[in-house]
């Protein structure tokens, strides 16, 4: 697919989609591999009491996750065919990309307004720039992606993919960005979703996964 | 008096700061035509910090102000691990055993 060919559609300065970015033919394969995928309830990242940050359940995500740790080999290889893609539209090292997670939506399920940046400061990999969110399906009602302070709303659509910049240039957390995934009122919503690091993310050993 | 004015000074300083820190957070420029409503997210989450300038009481944070971040990858569950992989290999199997049944029948 010549990924260059296919028009971004510039919503603000910060965040644009591309339809088409997968075909329905990639969406129905990545779907199939994802029904065998060991689905978690979905983590938040938040602060605690003592002022680390960890992952926890919370209320204001209802959704669950499948991590690419555990993904079929056959989609690690489709997964690393979109990297590449996405190399084609944004300049970026794939080492700076995080895991691949999956989410998968149940009836009213949703993401309440949150931001993706402004929580890693001390983490080696640095903040999150680029959010990279695909959508595999296009549900019948709600479960779009919403910009509340830009008032921008995104339909989830097979096969869009919907880029934004969590930062601005001095690599401080933009708090425009803060958004929702909106409740799925009807039919199914699956999504993919990776963040570029601003270093280094992925490294050789295993055992790196962790935080 | 003069503990007037030194009361106004500190109310000031800590206006400035505030003012600051929505600079940082949301940008120095606020175009109220393109986008208005970075303005109401601006009150949303620093209006509570006015309260004790003769306005309402109240405090702590406002709703609607994130706090969370989706998850990162949790870290290696080691065994656990392993063992999830090897039910998801069988898994599998099973499905694709499955599916070559469903056509074995349907050409019956």
């Amino acid at each position: 697919m010549r990924v260059q060919c296919l028009p971004r559609n510039f919503v603000t300065s910060e965040i644009f989609f591309i339809d088409g970015f997968l075909s329905e033919a990639e969406c129905s394969s990545i779907l199939e591999e994802l029904e065998v995928a060991p689905w978690q309830p979905s983590l938040t990242y938040r602060k605690q009491t003592d002022g680390a940050y960890r992952n926890e359940l919370s209320p204001l995500r209802v959704s669950e996750t499948a991590y690419q740790d555990l993904f079929t080999a056959k989609l690690k290889a489709m997964l690393r065919r979109v990297e590449k893609r996405l190399q084609k539209l944004v300049d970026f090292d794939p080492a700076h990309l995080e895991y691949w997670q999956a989410t998968n939506y149940p009836g009213k399920g949703e993401f309440y307004y949150h931001l993706d940046s402004g929580y890693w400061d001390d983490h080696y990999a640095g903040d999150r720039i680029l959010t990279f969110l695909l959508y595999l399906n296009t549900p019948l009602k709600g479960g779009g992606t919403h910009f509340r302070a830009l008032d921008v709303y995104v339909e989830a659509r097979a096969g869009r993919l919907l880029v934004w910049d969590n930062l601005f240039p001095n690599g401080d957390c933009n708090h425009r960005m803060i958004h929702s995934s909106v409740p799925l009122l009807r039919g199914k919503k699956t999504t993919l979703v990776t963040w570029q690091r601003q270093k280094k993310f992925r490294t050789k050993k295993k055992t790196d996964l962790k935080e | 008096m003069a503990t007037q004015r030194t009361s106004r000074k500190a109310t000031q300083q800590r206006h400035g700061q505030i003012v600051r820190e929505i600079g940082r957070k949301f940008g120095t420029v606020i175009d109220l035509e393109r986008t208005p409503f970075v303005l109401v997210e601006i009150i949303r989450e620093f209006g509570h910090r006015f309260d004790d300038d003769g306005g309402g009481g109240g405090g702590g944070v406002s709703p609607g102000v994130s706090t969370v971040a989706v998850g990162i990858t949790p870290p290696d569950e080691g065994v656990t691990d392993v063992l999830v992989r090897t039910l998801l290999t069988v898994q599998r199997d099973i499905k694709a055993l499955s599916r070559k049944l469903d056509r074995i029948a349907a050409n019956k």
